[in-house]
């Protein structure tokens, strides 16, 4: 049996306004696990019960085989984080917070840290205040990873970025799972991200799991369905997840391309859906053509 | 907790503020003969400054979800703030101590004749246990309702017990009640070893017990 990163079963929280209801996740140690869905959808929820930051209502939570409301400072010394807003002291500088950051982690060093902060391109003396959104990410990464912690959780890191910090900031991540020690979590709305680094995909809408899979199989499951709307009959439209339709034509999203391919044959044209394609069209209620799975 | 003392040092060292509170926490010892009632006025200004500095700081920076992932026990983090108020006290009182010796040792002959500046272990041991007791009660305040809330909580705790000592020892403008009565009684009370000692143990206690249910509450927050 594969040792597992992290193991929710069942989890359930109430906020009010919102519930995670029955989350069920496995990522197994060496994996990226990509968890998706608009706002709201509970990625940030998940992130604090795996972090121990809030407690839920029932369930089981397991991070690196431990609870993490029970489990003391020894599995969060091997626990990484980068939350979607920079929470260090933006009066110190990147240095400054190494100092004391330092002391609580007993596989700390020095040298990685330096060597992250000159990759990054931060400069350790500038206030943590002045460095732009993307530098300050990276921070947070290369604290991550300067104590080499075992399993990276990150809320939201790319959100607001311009495109080349986010894509620098992918690259650095794509150069941590590529070493292939760390397990990382990484929750986004931007889905492109999540097509480069993650191995797995868990999809979220209104506080429930609308699937978790590996990547590639939830990339090949799903396509686009193009066709003329004379196409378009109760047949066809109940294999589709959703679909929207425009002049002449109509454009859909299905789980099941070769039933549809059996019901509407060279009428319709089949191509590769993106996870940005899935999460829209699992989630725009005006698009569904039948319940959502 | 020592790394998040070291943090909040760190950070109150780069405030241009902290000059002035070194100064006032000198000031205290140089007036803590005639004034003993301002002196231990201007001893609070230090402690409160560096606890409502740090506290402001982890508001600003939403710090204690960053805090509350590291690997230390929530208890350390709520300690860590304790352990603060309680170096930043020792060192204002370590100051108007060495700001005492100094006036005793080189001020002019009348400053020394009319007390200025006189040492008096008691009064230094006062203003430690009240300072103390001041952020026992500030920091049960910070965690039970939250920054927003302490900040105007603690101005109402910092002002009135002063302005009370200050009433009580006439040194709050000449419409005192007591006057020059109410300082030599109050020079009476810092004159022993035994009152200020007993009023520092209990304000340890009280930092404890304050302590123990602050981190009561912290370790039930969720972010």
């Amino acid at each position: 049996m594969p040792e597992l990163a992290i193991e929710i079963r069942g989890a359930c929280k109430h906020y009010p306004g919102f519930s995670l209801e029955d989350l069920s996740l496995k990522l197994e140690k060496g994996y990226v696990l990509g968890l998706i869905g608009p706002n709201g959808a509970g990625k940030t929820t998940t992130i604090r019960l795996l972090m121990g930051l809030a407690r839920a209502d029932s369930g089981e939570i397991r991070v690196l085989g431990e609870d993490p409301r029970k489990a003391g400072p020894a599995l969060r010394a091997r626990l990484g984080f980068v939350y979607d807003e920079s929470k260090w002291y933006g009066t110190l500088n990147a240095s400054e917070t190494a100092a004391w950051v330092s002391r609580l982690y007993p596989t700390w060093s020095d040298e990685a840290f330096s060597s992250r902060l000159e990759g990054f391109g931060i400069d350790p003396g500038k206030k943590i205040d002045e460095l732009s959104k993307g530098q300050r990410m990276k921070l947070s990464l290369a604290v991550a990873l300067s104590h080499e912690a075992e399993l990276i959780v990150m809320d939201e890191p790319t959100g607001g970025l311009d495109p080349v910090s986010r894509s620098e900031l992918l690259d650095s991540l794509f150069a941590v799972v590529a070493e292939g020690r760390t397990s990382l979590l990484f929750s986004t709305h931007v889905t492109q991200d999540l097509e480069r680094i993650a191995d797995y995909i868990a999809f979220l809408k209104g506080g429930r799991l609308v699937f978790s899979e590996a990547r590639d199989e939830v990339l090949a499951r799903h396509a686009l369905v193009r066709g003329p709307l004379a196409a378009l009959g109760p047949g066809l439209e109940s294999e589709l997840v959703g679909r929207r339709v425009y002049d002449g034509g109509f454009e859909g999203l299905t789980d099941r391309p070769e039933a549809v391919r059996s019901r509407a044959g060279d009428r319709i044209r089949l191509e590769r859906a993106n996870l940005e394609d899935i999460m829209v069209y699992n989630v725009r209620e005006d698009y569904h053509a039948r319940p959502a799975s | 907790m020592l790394a998040l003392l070291h943090k909040d040092f760190l950070m109150l060292r780069k405030e241009k503020m902290v000059w002035l509170m070194l100064c006032l926490a000198v000031l205290g010892g140089l007036v803590s003969g005639a004034q003993p009632g301002a002196a231990i006025f201007l001893l609070f200004f230090p402690v409160y400054w560096a606890t409502a500095y740090s506290n402001a700081y982890d508001y600003k920076y939403g710090a204690e979800t960053v805090l509350s992932s590291l690997p230390l026990p929530r208890a350390g983090v709520v300690g860590a703030k304790y352990l603060l108020a309680l170096a930043v006290a020792l060192i204002a009182v370590l100051l108007a101590l060495a700001g005492g010796l100094a006036l005793a040792l080189a001020g002019p002959a009348a400053a020394a004749k009319a007390g200025a500046g006189r040492l008096m272990p008691g009064f230094l041991l006062a203003a430690f246990g009240l300072c103390n007791l001041f952020s026992a009660v500030a920091l049960a305040a910070y965690y039970r309702f939250g920054y927003m809330k302490y900040r105007w909580m603690v101005v109402i705790l910092f002002v009135v017990p002063s302005v009370a000592i200050g009433t009580f020892t006439g040194s709050s403008g000449g419409a005192a009640v007591g006057g020059a009565d109410s300082v030599a009684a109050l020079s009476g009370f810092f004159s022993g070893l035994a009152a200020p000692a007993i009023l520092v143990a209990a304000s340890l206690a009280a930092m404890a017990l304050s302590c123990l249910y602050s981190s009561a509450v912290f370790a039930r927050k969720e972010f």
